[in-house]
């Protein structure tokens, strides 16, 4: 992920082993119901996001012990929670990903 | 504004644009917005990219400055329309309903955050790319 052309230096963004597993089961239940693409897509997308804007997302709450902010963010089919440490230019995805209300997954 | 204020705009900080154009904050995000009335052409057009890495930095420096005074973030009504604007050029057009912000923080689990907060302290966590590919191959597409 290469730095924005002001010379803004790229999100890093990490997500947890659960995280990686609960996504694998929600890849393979889209798969099941002919919406796999459409939710790698999105999980790509939404990647994306997290490194270049992250703000993209609502604010849920101010997280205290280290500066930061819990938001939500949609990227259909795909609801994901996730904090901002804005110092560290850190993204940390810790709750696994969910789907929208009536996405058929 | 011509091809200087845009050139300015995205070869800079928000910063260092406020100091070449002798422009106040507010002053310098109004005129970004106002901008974004008048570009045309392909999302990925240089105007649209400097635009939006104009706000994008602008963002991550009012929520510094906020943290750094203890503050709440309350961003002027200039930079909130420049972040619709970037959300919607990156067709992010389905905003959040009530029921889902109630949703998110009622099932917010504060003991999964912070155990993957710890994990990711002393693994340095996964990247998407780390695991993406190796998903996809685990899942074979069946559309």
């Amino acid at each position: 992920m290469s730095e924005m052309s002001n010379g803004s230096p790229p999100y890093q963004v990490a997500y947890s082993e659960l995280v990686r597993n609960e996504l694998e089961k929600l890849i393979a239940r889209a798969e099941e119901r002919g919406l796999g693409s459409q939710v790698r897509a999105a999980v790509r997308k939404l990647d994306h996001l997290l490194h270049i804007y992250p703000q993209f997302g609502e604010p849920l709450l101010d997280l205290s012990f280290v500066p930061g902010q819990l938001r939500i963010g949609t990227v259909p089919p795909l609801v994901a929670r996730y904090a901002i440490y804005e110092e560290q230019r850190l993204v940390i995805v810790t709750i696994p990903i969910s789907t929208l209300p009536h996405s058929g997954l | 504004m011509g091809h200087d204020f845009l050139g300015i705009l995205s070869r800079s900080t928000p910063a260092q644009a406020r100091e070449r154009l002798g422009l106040a904050t507010r002053d310098l995000d109004a005129q970004v917005l106002q901008l974004t009335t008048t570009v045309n052409g392909d999302n990925d057009s240089p105007e649209r990219e400097a635009i939006f890495a104009y706000t994008a930095a602008r963002w991550s420096e009012s929520t510094l400055e906020a943290q750094h005074a203890a503050q709440p973030l309350d961003p002027m009504p200039e930079l909130e329309e420049l972040l619709g604007w970037a959300r919607r050029y990156y067709g992010l057009t389905q905003g959040i309903t009530p029921e889902l912000l109630d949703w998110a923080r009622r099932t917010f689990n504060e003991e999964v955050f912070l155990a993957g907060l710890r994990e990711i302290e002393a693994t340095g966590g996964l990247e998407l790319k780390d695991f993406m590919d190796e998903l996809e191959q685990e899942v074979a597409p069946r559309e």
